[in-house]
C-alpha cells in the first residue's frame, strides 16, 4: 500500500461512517412517529405534505380543469387575498396554455384586469353579482362561471 | 404516464455533454464519476442552446436544443480524447467500509426518495416559479419572453437564471407536459450524481477509505437537508450539486502549477446559471482560491484564476445579455438599496439563523464536520477555497437579511435551511480534507525528490 493511501493514525473512517449513519436516524424517527395508515397515504398534489392550503388549492385548479376550453382566458376570484393571489401563481403554470388575469396582485384589487377574462374561477366564494355571469360548473371548493355576451 | 418521459429526457442530459467525461481531468475516473462531468456541460450547454434558440427566435425541439451540446461535446471529447492524461491511482480501498459506507448512503438516499415521491418535501416556489417558467417555456417552445415582461409576473422573479427552468422544459418537451407531481423527486439526481465525483476527487488527497466515508457523510447530510428545506423541484439541488463539485475540484488540486481547472470553470458556470446565489458563491469560492494561491506561494496564482473567473463571469453575462436583449432589467434586483443596511434586526437575524441551521439532525450535520475541523488542527489556507464559501454564503445571508425594514425572522425560516446546504456541504469537504489530508501530493513528490538520500 503506498504510504500516501493510509489514513493517518487514529483518524478511522469508521467515525465518519458511523456520525453518517446517526444522521440518518432522524428522518428515520420523524418517519415513524407518524402512523402507518397516514404513511401510506398517497398523495394527489404536489403539496399534499409540505401546505395544506396550497395543495386544496392546486387541487381546486385541477377541478376547473375539465371545465374550461383550450386556451382559455380566466381570471380567479377568492376572499382570502393570499389565496387568491397564490391561485393566481400557480395557475399560470398549471394552464400553460392559458392566459390568466389576475384580479387581486399582492392584494392590491385589479378588477379592471380581471373583468377581460372570459371564465372565473371562482374559490370558496361566488363572484360578484354584476359581473354578468353563468355558472358553467361547481367544482370542489368553488365553481367555474363563463362570461355572458353583453346584451 | 408523462414521468418515465420526462425522467428519460434528464437521465439523457449527460449525453449531451458527453465530451466532458473526456477530459484528461477526469477521463481517468470509474464512470459515475466521469457521468457526473458529463451532466455538467450537459446542463450548461442545455441552458445556453435554450438561450440562444430564443435569442435567434428558433423553436425549441427535443432535435434543436440537442443538437449544438451535441456537436460540441463531439468536438471538445475528440480533442480531450488525444490528450494524455493521469493514469488513475490505484484503489486499496477496505470492502467492508465500502459496503457500510454505500449501505449508509443508500438508506439516506431512499429515505430522501421516499419522501420527495410521497410530496413530503416539494417547494412552495416549484410551483409559484419555477415549475411555473419551465411549463410556460415548453408550451411556447423557447424562453417565454414576454411572460417575463408582464407586469403580473413579477413576483416569479423573471431576473432568475433560466438554467432549472429550462431543463424542466425539456423534460416537458420530451414527456408532452411537466409532470408536476414527479419532477420534485429528479431532485435526488443531483446528489446521486454528485457524490461518485465527490469521492473521486477527494481521493487524490485522502485514502480510498477516507474519500468513501466522508462521500457518505456528505451523502446522509445533503439527502437529509434537502427534504427537511422542502428543496424538491426548485434549484437547491442543482447548485448543490455545482457547488460541491467546484469546491471539491479546487480544494484537491495539486499545488504544482499546470493542474487543468476546466473541472471547477465549468462547474461555477453551472452554478451561476443556475440560482442568484451561484453567483455570490462563486465569488467566494474564487476569492478564496486566489487567496490560498497567494498565500502557498503558488506558481501563476492569477493566470490560473482566469478560467474560473472567466467561466463564469462568460456563463453571468450571456444570461445579462439575454436580459437586455428581451427588455428586461439588466441584472438582478436587490431587497433594497445596496447599503441601506441596519443593525436593528441583528440579535434577531443571528438568532433565527443559527437556530434554521439544524439542517434536521438537529445541528448534528453541522457538529460533527465542525468538530473534525477544530480536532483536525489544519493549515487553514489549504481550506480556503471552501472555509471562503462557508463564511461567504453565511455573510451574504446577514447582509441580505440587514436589509429589511420589518423583522426578518419569517424570511429566515424561509430561506436559510435552503440557502445554507452549499455551506454546510464546503463545510464538511474542508473536514474531511483536514481530519484525512495531507499534503498535496505533488508537494509530497518535490519533498521526497528534494530529499537527501541517507547516508
Amino acid at each position: 500500500m503506498n504510504p500516501a493511501d493510509a489514513d493517518p493514525p487514529g483518524r478511522s473512517p469508521r467515525l465518519w461512517l458511523i456520525a453518517a449513519f446517526a444522521l440518518c436516524c432522524f428522518p428515520i424517527a420523524a418517519r415513524t412517529a407518524h402512523p402507518l395508515d397516514e404513511q401510506l397515504f398517497v398523495p394527489i398534489t404536489p403539496l399534499d405534505r409540505t401546505d395544506g392550503a396550497r395543495a386544496e388549492q392546486w387541487s381546486f385548479l385541477e377541478a376547473c380543469r375539465p371545465h374550461l376550453p383550450p386556451q382559455p382566458v380566466f381570471t380567479i376570484v377568492a376572499e382570502d387575498p393570499d389565496a387568491a393571489m397564490s391561485l393566481f401563481m400557480m395557475s399560470i403554470g398549471a394552464f400553460p396554455d392559458s392566459l390568466p388575469l389576475p384580479t387581486m396582485y399582492y392584494g392590491m384589487p385589479a378588477p379592471e384586469i380581471g373583468r377581460q377574462a372570459d371564465f372565473v374561477l371562482a374559490y370558496r366564494q361566488p363572484p360578484l353579482p354584476h359581473w354578468n355571469l353563468r355558472l358553467v360548473a361547481r367544482v370542489r371548493h368553488g365553481a367555474v362561471y363563463a362570461r355572458l355576451p353583453a346584451p | 404516464m408523462t414521468w418515465p418521459l420526462f425522467l428519460a429526457a434528464v437521465l439523457a442530459i449527460p449525453l449531451l455533454g458527453f465530451g466532458a467525461a473526456f477530459h484528461p481531468s477526469v477521463r481517468s475516473e470509474l464512470a459515475p464519476a466521469r457521468i457526473a462531468a458529463a451532466l455538467a456541460l450537459g446542463v450548461v450547454a442545455l441552458t445556453l442552446t435554450g438561450l440562444a434558440l430564443t435569442w435567434a427566435s428558433v423553436r425549441w425541439s427535443l432535435a434543436t436544443l440537442a443538437a449544438p451540446p451535441l456537436a460540441v461535446s463531439l468536438l471538445l471529447g475528440h480533442f480531450w480524447a488525444r490528450c494524455p492524461a493521469p493514469p488513475r491511482r490505484p484503489g486499496h480501498a477496505s470492502r467492508r467500509i465500502a459496503l457500510a459506507a454505500t449501505a449508509i448512503a443508500a438508506l439516506a438516499l431512499v429515505l430522501l426518495f421516499w419522501t420527495l415521491v410521497t410530496a413530503g418535501a416539494t417547494s412552495v416556489d416549484y410551483l409559484f416559479f419555477w415549475g411555473v417558467k419551465a411549463a410556460r417555456f415548453a408550451a411556447v417552445r423557447g424562453v417565454d419572453t414576454e411572460l417575463l415582461r408582464w407586469k403580473y409576473f413579477g413576483h416569479a422573479v423573471p431576473d432568475y437564471p433560466p438554467s432549472v427552468p429550462i431543463l424542466q422544459a425539456w423534460g416537458a418537451l420530451a414527456a408532452g407536459r411537466l409532470p408536476w407531481r414527479f419532477v420534485p423527486v429528479c431532485s435526488l439526481l443531483w446528489i446521486v450524481a454528485a457524490a461518485p465525483l465527490a469521492r473521486a476527487l477527494l481521493r487524490r488527497r485522502i485514502g480510498d477509505d477516507a474519500a468513501t466515508a466522508v462521500a457518505c457523510f456528505w451523502v446522509a447530510a445533503t439527502s437529509i437537508t434537502i427534504a427537511q428545506s422542502y428543496s424538491g423541484g426548485n434549484a437547491e439541488a442543482q447548485l448543490l450539486f455545482f457547488e460541491t463539485l467546484a469546491v471539491a475540484a479546487l480544494l484537491v488540486e495539486d499545488a504544482a502549477a499546470g493542474a487543468s481547472r476546466f473541472l471547477p470553470a465549468l462547474m461555477l458556470a453551472g452554478a451561476v446559471l443556475t440560482k442568484v446565489e451561484g453567483a455570490a458563491a462563486a465569488i467566494a469560492i474564487v476569492a478564496g482560491t486566489v487567496l490560498r494561491d497567494a498565500l502557498e506561494r503558488r506558481r501563476g496564482t492569477l493566470r490560473r484564476a482566469l478560467p474560473i473567473v472567466f467561466a463564469p463571469a462568460a456563463a453571468l453575462l450571456a444570461w445579462f445579455a439575454f436580459q437586455r436583449h428581451i427588455g428586461l432589467a439588466v441584472g438582478y434586483s436587490s431587497h433594497g438599496p445596496l447599503l441601506g443596511v441596519s443593525a436593528r434586526f441583528l440579535p434577531s437575524i443571528l438568532g433565527e439563523g443559527l437556530r434554521n441551521l439544524d439542517a434536521g439532525t438537529l445541528w448534528l450535520s453541522w457538529v460533527v464536520p465542525i468538530a473534525f475541523l477544530l480536532a483536525a488542527r489544519p493549515d487553514p489556507r489549504r481550506l480556503l477555497p471552501a472555509l471562503a464559501l462557508v463564511a461567504g454564503l453565511c455573510g451574504f445571508l446577514v447582509f441580505d437579511y440587514m436589509h429589511d425594514t420589518r423583522d426578518p425572522s419569517q424570511r429566515i425560516g424561509w430561506t436559510t435551511p435552503r440557502v445554507s446546504q452549499s455551506a454546510l456541504s464546503a463545510c464538511i469537504l474542508a473536514a474531511g480534507l483536514a481530519w484525512f489530508g495531507r499534503e498535496p501530493r505533488g508537494q509530497q513528490i518535490s519533498a521526497a525528490a528534494a530529499t537527501p538520500p541517507a547516508p
